[in-house]
Formats: C-alpha cells, structure tokens, sequence
C-alpha cells in the first residue's frame, strides 16, 4: 500500500515526499467553479459549506494524481488501495476535526474508494478565501424550485429529472459536474430540450467544474466523484434552503455485481452504493447539525423500468440525447457510444427491452449490441461477462442469492425504513427482473434475426451468435458425485501418529522420510523403556522424572529441557505431510512434577513398514 | 486429517483437462496450467499474512461458539458483532460483513484484494452452512437462526464450513487470475467461444477448487476437535494464523497435485 501526504491550501510542499494543492493563489492547481447560481443563494453559504466544497474538491484531485498501480494487479492488487494522509486549512476547524466528522469522513471514503484515509484540520489563515470566487455568472432571477437532484446526462438522471419534472410537476434545480466539454455539451442539450418542451420555469441547470490544473491526472478509476459529487448537491441545496436533494440512478447499478473475479471491493464502483449514501447523510447531518437526507427516487426500478418513464413523461424524443458512454475522446459527430463499455451494454439492453429502439438507432453505436462482430481487441469480454452475470442471476434462487452473491450483504441494512429481510427480498426481486429484461432481449433478437441466425449470415463474434454457439458439451458427473467425495472424507478417522526406532542407525523413523538422530534420538531412547513395558503390558506408560531424563542425557535440566523443545520443533512438517495436529504434548508428553514419556496414543511399528516415500498421490 | 491416507483425492478432472476447455486448436496448455496453479499458491501464502482472512476464518470458529453460549449476546459482542444478536440470517451476515470491513479498513499496510476475496468467501460459506440448517416448512425464527448458527460449532460442521470457505476463496483467486489474464482469449477463434464455453469452464473451475479443498473436511475436523473439544482452549486468531498455515500447505499439495496430466 503506498502513503501519500497532501498539503493543501499551499503553494509548495514542506517535505519532498509531500504533494502540494491549492484551490486558490499562489500556486492554484485545483480548480473550483460553479455558474449561473443567484446572488440571494450566494448569499446564503454559511464559511462550513464552503470548507466542505474544497475538502472535496482536493480529495477529488488528489484522487486523480495519485496511481494505483498499474493493471497488472501486482501482489494481488496492493497498491490499489492508497494510504493518505490530508492536511486541510479550514475556516471551522472545531467541527472538523470532532470525532465523529473525521470517523464518519473516514469510512465512507474508505468504502466508496478502497482507500485508508487520515485527516489533519487546522484552522485557516486569515483572511481565509473568499467564497466568492468559486462563483461564475452570478445571475438576479429567481430560482426557487422544489427539489435539488445530481445530473449526468445519461439515462437515469435525465429519467429521474423528467419523471419529477413532468409526471410529477415539480421545478427541480439541477446540478451538472463535468470535467470534459464534451460531456457540459450533452447536459446542456439535455436542459435546452426539456426547456423548449415547455418546462423553462421547471428547470434550471448548475454546472460545476472541478479539475487539475497544470499537472496530468494519473489516476482515472476517479472512485471520489460520488462524494465530490454529492457535497456539491448538499452546497446547492443549503443554498436553496432545502435539507434534501436527490441521486438519480437504479438500484441494479447502485448495487453493482462485479462483472468479473478481478473486480474486486471498490473496483465495482460504489458511486451510489447504499452504503455510501447513508454514510454520506450521516457525515452531512454531523456537520451541519441538522437531518440531511439523499433521496433516490429509482433505487427500485430496473434500467429498463427507468428508461421507460422517459417514454411516459413524453420525452422519447430526448432518449438519443441522453449520454451514458465512458469514452468521450473517442466521441465522433454521429457516434457518442463506443458500445463496448459496461455503460454502453447497459444501455443498450435498457433500450431494447423498454422497446424504445426506434428513438435511438443502433447506427447512434459505434458497435451495435447483438449485431456487429466483436472478435477483435476486448470487445467480446465485457458483453460476454455482462450476459453470464445476469444469466447466472436469473438461474439462482432466492435462498441462494446472498450465498452466490455475498457482495450483496454490505447493502441490506441501509436502507430507510426497510428490515434487512425485506431489503434482501427486494433486492432479489429487482435483480431478477433485471435478469428477465437481459434475457428478453437476447430471445428476442433471436426471433428477430432468426433467419440470418439460420443463414450463418450474422458474425460468429456477435453478441447473438456467441450465446447460442457451443464449442463443448460436457458430460455432467453422476448426481450424487459430490456428496459421495465429501463422504469419504468425512469417513477418515483421526491419525496415529506412527514411527520406527532403527537402532543399528540409532534414528527414528517416520513416514514422509523424517528422522531424528543425534541428540534428538537419544531423548526418544530414554523414554523408549518405559513407553515399550507399558505397551506391551497394556498399562499406563509412567512418566521419567526429569532429573533421571536430564542424567540420561548427561546435561543439566535446562539443556535437557532445550533438547526437547528442539525435538518437538523438528516434527513440525509432520503436520503437512501426515496432517497430525501437532501441539507440544503429541510426541513426547511433560506433566508437571511427574516428568517426560512418550504419548500413549503413538504407534511403534518395524522399520521395514515405515513409508519412506510418499508418492505424489499421497503428499 | 491425514493427508497420507487418503490417497488420491476425488477429481473428476485435472486442471489442464479444465484448460483445455479454454484452449482449442491444439494451443498449449502446460504454462496456462502452471501460472493458475502457481497463483492459487502464492494468494494461499499470502493470505495467511492478510489480517481480513484470519478475522474471516476466526469468526467462523467463535460465532457459533458464542451463539451456544448461554451469555449469547455478550459473547457476540465481546466478538465486535453487537446486531449480530437480532432475528435473521441476513442480520448475521450483515453483522459478519461489518466486522470484516472495520478490520479491513483498519489494515494500512496488509490490505489486498486477498482480504475482500475472503470477506465474500466467508459470507459464502457461512450463509450457506447457516441456510442448510432453517426450518424449510415455516419461516424462520430468532431462536430457529440461533440453533442454526449455534450448531456450527461442532466439528463436522466446522469442517464442511472450511471447506466451502477454502472451495470458495481458492475459486475467487482463480476467477481473479483467469478473468483479469485471459481476456485476450475471449473470442472467436481464441478462448471460450460462448456464453456457454464460459459457463462450462466457471463450472469446472469450481468443481476443481471443490476437490482441492476436500481435505479440509478431514483436517479442520481433526484440528478443531483437538483443540477446541479435546484440550478445552479459546481458540485465539492466533491458533487460526497456525491453522490457517497448516491448511494453506496441504492446499497448495493438492493444487501442485492437480496440474499433473490428466
């Protein structure tokens, strides 16, 4: 795990293993903007918020700068997780730095990312930063709505947005952070449609642009977003006066299944993971001192369900404008998804299974989902993962769901006003008709495409032909094979533990190869007497006394005890290759004030049936 | 427990059988076969080191312990598992998972991905093991959940816990492995060919972590019933670090056993 230190709020770092950041001054490398809020809402920022939008701010940054190593994964992903440590300047460091601030700040940041995180607040500098300059394009309108909501530009946060907005005549303010111009272009579209539909005094729209500025972003997992994210939600709306704002996004992608086994923790993004969400409210309603809440309105619904309340507010004809794709730099005028990423799969399936294809064609895919050949780079992986995955969930029972699915359980207690019972149950329900959507598309295409199926004429790397190709059919073991395995081991009784005295050789001799001589065998002599008269009487076997053990081996009792402490540690690999639980008594016994013999429970056998070898089917 | 009675282990097929799964067109298989054994080994090694796999394995041991205790719900929370004491199964799990996240969040300097692949590996084996013994017929009450949980603690039990923990684990290594390496041989003319290909190999990876971990049935037995039954001792998560020791050894035996040729 490699540390970081970040200093912020200066110019130049202290130390050399230190990195600097700044939102403000001499020395900015972060930048901070928000436009087109009102002079009243500015007015309205108490210094907490704005010392929570640079804490954010520079955790997103830091975030970006900062490797995880490479993909390789090495040593099972150990510098994936980063250990830092922030040292923050801000304007209310008593609330800061309580207890329960930094605990909470801690571990949902340690959830949501996979990082360890540690904190240093100290109070700022006066004059501290202005709050104003964070503020673009202040504007005189008014702009109270109903609610506050995070806005992407993809399907779920233009659903959400629409469904509040249309079906349920609410005026909703929304907030749009974006990094890149590309993705601005598509919220802004997205705002001028529902404008021009008739919503004007409905909407309004706040972008946030928060960046690096003048050092290359390393990192692009970007796993602190939702919690950047978020606190811009928060500032919006304590500057609207609201103690409430809203996530739109479903509850299959909330919860996120790893698509595969090297996705593993925080790599399956937790941007809106239950968890998250109540960690994030817990640490807002401690700062703040007063109940803050994050609704998430689609938590329930399927991508499909929630592609359809586009279609139900009347908005289809907004669907193609909508922007889920991961690869804005490979964006062309007419293709805005790649069709490959996690996203665009997603996507896609939504649409199809809404029956909405008709508002966004499939030529709008840079790949088109059952249909284009994708036996070339990495194409085939995730469209394939992806299918498996819901297929494996569709075949599962309800009884199994969390044993086959435990990445489940982390969420189950987090939701409001639901037992853990009723989560569960929920969320099986939710996943299986995800599952039954991911398998309507895929037969309907089959029907659909039926004859160019039967033609041979669809590429044999499309979505399509591959879940129907078979290049095995295994011949499935007996019913009974595995229960029949686990009865035979469960059939083994515990070993004894047996050994051989060569006495030409003066050795002891076990099975496996181990011998102990010297001074080793000369102890195991001693009390060989004593455990032979016993064996063969079918008596107790009598302890030596330790003097005579000690006058035997003709040292002093501290030498001899040393000896037997060397013996015992000499049988250790006895444990792996004869699998005898070994403990200090197993081969030579020592009650105290009687003294040493050998345990009754071993077997002495001839030196010609002591098994040398084990063959590699033994061990 | 005795690795040296057993003989062969059961195994419907070896690991490069299973690789031939993958690899069609005569491609070889031999260094495949070894990188995935040869992976299995060092997570196995490794992971005795990782402080979320031992906390894991140790609350397997103790939390049936402690839900047979007559001090249930001070014994659980002695363990750090305060909610663990309510009604269902899923409240268990989601008390389980919690210790395991605080311990891993807790680890700056040993966290891998090793941990969280025991974390859902022990939610696994645990739910399951836990699962198999509820009422069927009525839904399950507090006390139903409790015996179910309770019962654990004997040695058989204890045993087939293991080794669906030890199954489950090396599976999750494997997976991470394969799935993370392999991907430039999904596709036409490469690797699985299909949704099915893909399936029957997830199938065959499994059942070979399955056989791989059979012994654990006989060692876990043997070393519970030592120590905890014969000899009367709290077993400590430092008897589990030793444990664990022993079992990753017999493990990675098994595993260098089954990449021999079929």
């Amino acid at each position: 795990m490699k540390r970081f230190q970040i200093a912020c709020g200066v110019s130049q770092p202290s130390t050399s293993d230190t990195i600097a950041m700044n939102c403000q001054g001499e020395g900015k490398n972060v930048n901070l903007r928000i436009d087109y809020i009102t002079r009243t809402m500015l007015g309205n920022v108490p210094d907490l918020l704005i010392d929570l939008l640079e804490v954010a701010a520079y955790i997103y940054c830091a975030d970006q700068r900062l490797g995880r190593g490479s993909d390789k994964l090495t040593n099972f992903g150990e510098n994936w997780r980063r250990s830092l440590h922030f040292s923050i300047p801000v304007r209310h460091p008593e609330v800061w730095q309580q207890d329960d601030v930094q605990k909470l700040l801690v571990e949902t940041l340690g959830f949501l990312s996979d990082d360890s995180y540690s904190f240093d607040f100290h109070r700022a500098n006066a004059p501290a930063q202005s709050k104003e300059l964070y503020f673009s394009d202040l504007i005189d309108a008014s702009m109270e709505h109903d609610e506050v909501a995070m806005f992407s530009g993809g399907i779920d946060s233009f659903a959400g947005a629409v469904d509040d907005i249309v079906t349920l005549g609410k005026s909703i303010t929304l907030v749009g952070h974006y990094s890149s111009s590309k993705v601005r272009n598509v919220q802004k579209c997205l705002i001028e449609g529902l404008k021009q539909s008739g919503f004007d005094r409905k909407v309004s729209y706040i972008p946030v642009w928060v960046t690096n500025q003048g050092v290359t972003a390393r990192e692009f997992t970007q796993r602190t977003r939702s919690f950047l994210f978020a606190c811009l939600g928060l500032v919006i709306a304590r500057m609207s006066g609201k103690e409430s704002f809203s996530f739109y996004e479903n509850g299959v992608v909330s919860i996120n299944l790893p698509l595969a086994g090297d996705v593993v923790g925080g790599r399956a993004t937790r941007t809106t993971h239950p968890k998250v969400l109540r960690g994030l409210e817990a640490l807002f309603s401690t700062l703040l001192d007063c109940p803050i809440q994050i609704r998430t309105p689609l938590q329930w619904l399927t991508k499909r369900e929630v592609t359809q309340k586009i279609r139900d507010a009347g908005m289809s004809n907004l669907l193609s404008m909508t922007n889920s794709c991961t690869r804005p730099r490979i964006w062309t005028e007419t293709q805005k998804h790649c069709g490959v990423c996690s996203q665009c799969i997603d996507r896609r399936f939504a649409i199809l299974a809404a029956g909405m294809e008709e508002f966004e064609p499939a030529k709008n895919y840079m790949r088109d989902l059952l249909l284009a050949d994708r036996s070339t780079d990495d194409d085939m992986r995730m469209a394939l993962n992806y299918v498996s995955l819901f297929q494996r969930v569709g075949a599962t029972s309800k009884e199994r769901f969390l044993i086959d699915f435990p990445e489940v359980v982390s969420a189950l207690d987090k939701f409001t006003g639901l037992s853990a019972d009723e989560s569960g149950d929920r969320l099986y329900d939710l996943f299986q008709r995800h599952a039954r959507a991911v398998e309507a598309v895929i037969t309907g295409g089959v029907t659909k495409h039926a004859h160019a199926l039967y033609r041979n004429e669809l590429p044999a790397g499309s979505l399509l032909a591959v879940c129907f190709s078979r290049g095995h059919v295994d011949a499935a073991p007996a019913s009974d094979y595995d229960s029949q395995a686990k009865a035979f081991i469960d059939r083994l009784t515990a070993p004894v533990l047996e050994f051989a005295i060569e006495t030409r050789k003066k050795r002891v001799l076990f099975h496996g190869g181990l011998t102990l001589d010297g001074a080793n065998f000369k102890v195991v002599d001693a009390l060989l007497k004593n455990f032979r008269e016993a064996k063969a009487a079918g008596m107790e076997v009598s302890f030596l006394p330790a003097t005579s053990l000690s006058q035997h081996l003709e040292c002093n009792d501290q030498s001899m005890r040393q000896q037997v402490r060397r013996l015992r540690k000499e049988l250790d690999p006895l444990v792996v290759t004869l699998g005898v639980p070994l403990d200090q008594n197993t081969f030579i016994q020592n009650k105290e004030r009687a003294g040493y013999r050998l345990n009754p429970t071993l077997r002495e056998i001839a030196v010609a049936d002591i098994k040398t070898y084990l063959p590699p089917t033994h061990a | 427990m005795g690795h040296q009675r057993l003989g062969k282990l059961p195994a419907l097929r070896l690991l490069p059988e299973i690789i031939r799964y993958l690899v069609t067109c005569g491609a070889p298989t031999a260094a495949l076969v070894d990188q995935v054994t040869a992976v299995g080994k060092d997570a196995l090694k490794l992971a005795v080191k990782d402080p979320v796999f031992i906390e894991a394995l140790w609350l397997l041991v103790r939390i049936p312990q402690a839900a047979a205790a007559e001090g249930f719900q001070k014994e659980m929370r002695e363990l750090g598992l305060p909610s663990a004491t309510s009604a269902s199964l899923m409240d268990i799990l989601i008390a389980y998972d919690s210790a395991l996240e605080r311990v891993q969040r807790q680890s700056h300097s040993n966290a891998t991905d090793l941990g969280e692949m025991a974390r859902c590996a022990g939610l696994s084996a645990f739910g399951e093991a836990i699962r198999d013994r509820l009422p069927s017929l009525w839904p399950p009450t507090a006390e139903d959940v409790r015996a179910s949980v309770s019962a654990l603690k004997g040695t058989e039990q204890f045993a087939a816990m293991a080794h669906r923990f030890y199954s489950n684990f090396v599976e999750r290594v494997i997976h991470y492995y394969v799935d993370r390496n392999l991907h430039n041989m999904v596709g036409i003319d490469r690797v699985a060919k299909s949704v099915n290909d893909l399936r029957i190999f997830n199938d065959a990876i499994r059942r070979h972590c399955d056989e791989a971990a059979l012994i654990m049935r006989a060692f876990a037995k043997d070393w519970l019933g030592k120590n905890h039954y014969k000899d009367g001792k709290q077993i400590t998560k430092d008897d589990v670090r030793r444990f664990s020791t022993y079992s990753v050894e017999k493990i990675r035996l098994e595993l260098d056993q089954r990449k021999g040729a079929s």
